[in-house]
C-alpha cells in the first residue's frame, strides 16, 4: 500500500501513513544509495546525499501523490534532483572526475580470492565507463540497473517519453560497451 | 527490426533479467546477447552503505516520527506560507525586543551632567558664611548636603580660621567673620568653578572660598589645614575684598590675597578663584592653586 496524504486526513492516519512513509524508507534505501553509489565516486558523498534525499521526501511527504505516479519515481525523483544539485556544486569546484572511485563498500562475494578480485575489477571497469558516458546515458542506466525501475518511472524522473528511455537505454549500453571493450584491449 | 523495436525488446529483456527471469532474444536480435550480459554485470553491483550511515538513517527516521526533528509539514497549508509566517514571527519578536531592551536603557541611563565630566566636583557651592556659635552644635549633616559650607574662614585681620572637617572641631570655632558676604547658591549640578561672575568676567562668585587653606605662592602665612572664608578675591571690583581687605588690590592689580590660594601674583590674574577649595581652579588659574588640600 502506498502512503497518500491530503488534508482531510486525521492525525491517526496521519501517524499511520507517516509509520508507512519510514517502511518505505527502509526499504528503498539501499536502491537509493546503490543508484548515487553509481554516480558519485566517494562513498561519503554518496551517504550525505542518501541523508539529504531521505530528508527532502520526509519534508515534502505531504506532495506525494499516489495519482501521479508511484512512491519508487517520486523518491528517485528527489534523489535525481539532489543528485542534479551536487554535480552542479561539485563543477564549479571542479575536479571531482579526477576521483578515484573506490569499492570499499561493495559487499564482499563468497568463493575464491581470485574470483573476487577479478569481478571487483570488472566492476570498477564497468563504473570508469559509465563515467565516460554523457550525463543522460549514466542517469538512465543507473536508474535502470542500481535504481531498477522501468522505462516508464526513468521517463517520469527524466521528463522523457517511455520509448525515448528505450532507445536512449540501447544506445547507451552500446557505448558503455564499447568503452569496456577498449579498455580491457 | 528497427532500432526502436529492438530497444524495446532490450528493455523487456532487461526488466526480466533484473526481476531474476530467464531472458531469450529472437535471432535476428542477437546482439543484444552481449548487451544483456553488461546489463547483469551492473544489476549484480549492489553497493551496501556501512553501519555507521545505516544507523544514522535510522536514527534519522526515530526522530522523525518522534516529531521532534524536523518540524512535519501541516497538511493544507503551503510550505512557503507557514515559513513565511514563522520568519515574520521571529523578526516580529526580534523588533519588539530591541524596542524594549533600548527602551529600558534609555530610562535607566540618567543624561550625562557637567558634574560627571567634570573632574572635580564642587565643593564649595555659594552659602553664607555660617555664624557660629561656640555652644552650638554641630552639623553633623553638612557634609551630605549638596551646598557645602566652607571649611575655612578668614578674619578680617587676614587670619585664618581653620574649619576641620570633623563635626567635633568645628564646633569649636571661637571667632566668627565680621561680615557675612551672601553670595549665590549653586546648584548641585553646576559645578562652581563654571560659574561666571558676570562682574569680574571670570571671577568665581562660588565655591571660590580657599577651603582648605590654601597658602600664596610666597608662603607668608602658612595656612592651616582646613581653610578659610577667605573668597579668595584678590580681584574683586573695586579693590575691596570683604574677607580680605587689607590684601585686595581690585581687579587688574596684583593679587596680594594671603589667603587666596591663587596667590596671583600677576595683575592679569582676573580670575582668582581663590583655590576653589583647593584643588580646582577652572578659571585660567590651574596650576598656580594647587595647594590647597
Amino acid at each position: 500500500m502506498q502512503p497518500s496524504i491530503n488534508t482531510t486526513s486525521t492525525p491517526r492516519e496521519l501517524e499511520e501513513l507517516e509509520l508507512n512513509f519510514a517502511d518505505l524508507f527502509r526499504r528503498y534505501h539501499p536502491r537509493i544509495y546503490t543508484y548515487l553509489r553509481y554516480r558519485v565516486s566517494v562513498a561519503e558523498d554518496a551517504e550525505d546525499l542518501v541523508s539529504a534525499v531521505f530528508e527532502k521526501a520526509f519534508t515534502n511527504r505531504t506532495q506525494f501523490d499516489p495519482a501521479k505516479g508511484n512512491f519508487s519515481a517520486w523518491i528517485f525523483r528527489i534523489a535525481h534532483n539532489t543528485l542534479a544539485n551536487f554535480y552542479r556544486d561539485r563543477q564549479r569546484r571542479a575536479g571531482w572526475e579526477s576521483e578515484e572511485p573506490s569499492l570499499a563498500d561493495l559487499p564482499t562475494p563468497e568463493g575464491v580470492l581470485e574470483n573476487r578480485v577479478i569481478r571487483q575489477e570488472a566492476i570498477l571497469q564497468l563504473l570508469s565507463g559509465l563515467k565516460q558516458l554523457a550525463e543522460r546515458d549514466q542517469e538512465v542506466i543507473s536508474l535502470k540497473f542500481a535504481g531498477h525501475l522501468s522505462n516508464k518511472e526513468i521517463g517520469e524522473i527524466m521528463d522523457l517519453k517511455e520509448k525515448t528511455v528505450s532507445v536512449v537505454l540501447l544506445r547507451a549500453m552500446r557505448r558503455l560497451q564499447q568503452i569496456v571493450q577498449e579498455g580491457s584491449a | 527490426m528497427n532500432e526502436q523495436q529492438l530497444a524495446d525488446l532490450f528493455a523487456e529483456q532487461i526488466d526480466r533479467l533484473l526481476l531474476g527471469e530467464e531472458v531469450s532474444v529472437p535471432a535476428e536480435a542477437a546482439e543484444l546477447n552481449e548487451l544483456l550480459a553488461l546489463g547483469q554485470q551492473l544489476g549484480q553491483v549492489q553497493f551496501q552503505a556501512n553501519a555507521a550511515a545505516v544507523a544514522s538513517f535510522e536514527g534519522q527516521l526515530a526522530t522523525w516520527l518522534k516529531g521532534t526533528g524536523m518540524p512535519a509539514a501541516v497538511p493544507g497549508i503551503p510550505k512557503t506560507l507557514l515559513m513565511g509566517l514563522v520568519a515574520a514571527g521571529t523578526v516580529a519578536t526580534l523588533l519588539a525586543g530591541g524596542v524594549w531592551i533600548a527602551r529600558n536603557w534609555a530610562q535607566t541611563t540618567p543624561p550625562p551632567t557637567k558634574q560627571l565630566t567634570a573632574p572635580e566636583p564642587p565643593r564649595e557651592p555659594e552659602q553664607p558664611v555660617p555664624v557660629i556659635e561656640p555652644a552650638g552644635p554641630a552639623d553633623v549633616s553638612q557634609p551630605e548636603r549638596p551646598e557645602v559650607l566652607p571649611k575655612s574662614t578668614t578674619s578680617s585681620q587676614g587670619e585664618t580660621i581653620s574649619q576641620p572637617k570633623s563635626s567635633s572641631q568645628s564646633d569649636q570655632l571661637p571667632v566668627t567673620s565680621p561680615t557675612i558676604v551672601e553670595t549665590p547658591t549653586l546648584t548641585p549640578t553646576t559645578p562652581a568653578a563654571e560659574v561666571v561672575n558676570p562682574v569680574t568676567g571670570g571671577e568665581s562668585s562660588g565655591g571660590d572660598s580657599n577651603s582648605n587653606g590654601s597658602t600664596s605662592p610666597s608662603g607668608e602665612e602658612p595656612l592651616p589645614v582646613g581653610g578659610d572664608d577667605d573668597r579668595g578675591h584678590g580681584n574683586d571690583p573695586g579693590g575691596f575684598d570683604p574677607d580680605n581687605p587689607g590684601n585686595s588690590t581690585g581687579v587688574g592689580g596684583p593679587s596680594l590675597d594671603r589667603g587666596g590660594g591663587s596667590g596671583s601674583s600677576s595683575g592679569s590674574n582676573s580670575s582668582n578663584a581663590g583655590g576653589n577649595s583647593g584643588n580646582s581652579d577652572k578659571n585660567n588659574n590651574k596650576g598656580k592653586d594647587k595647594k590647597g588640600n
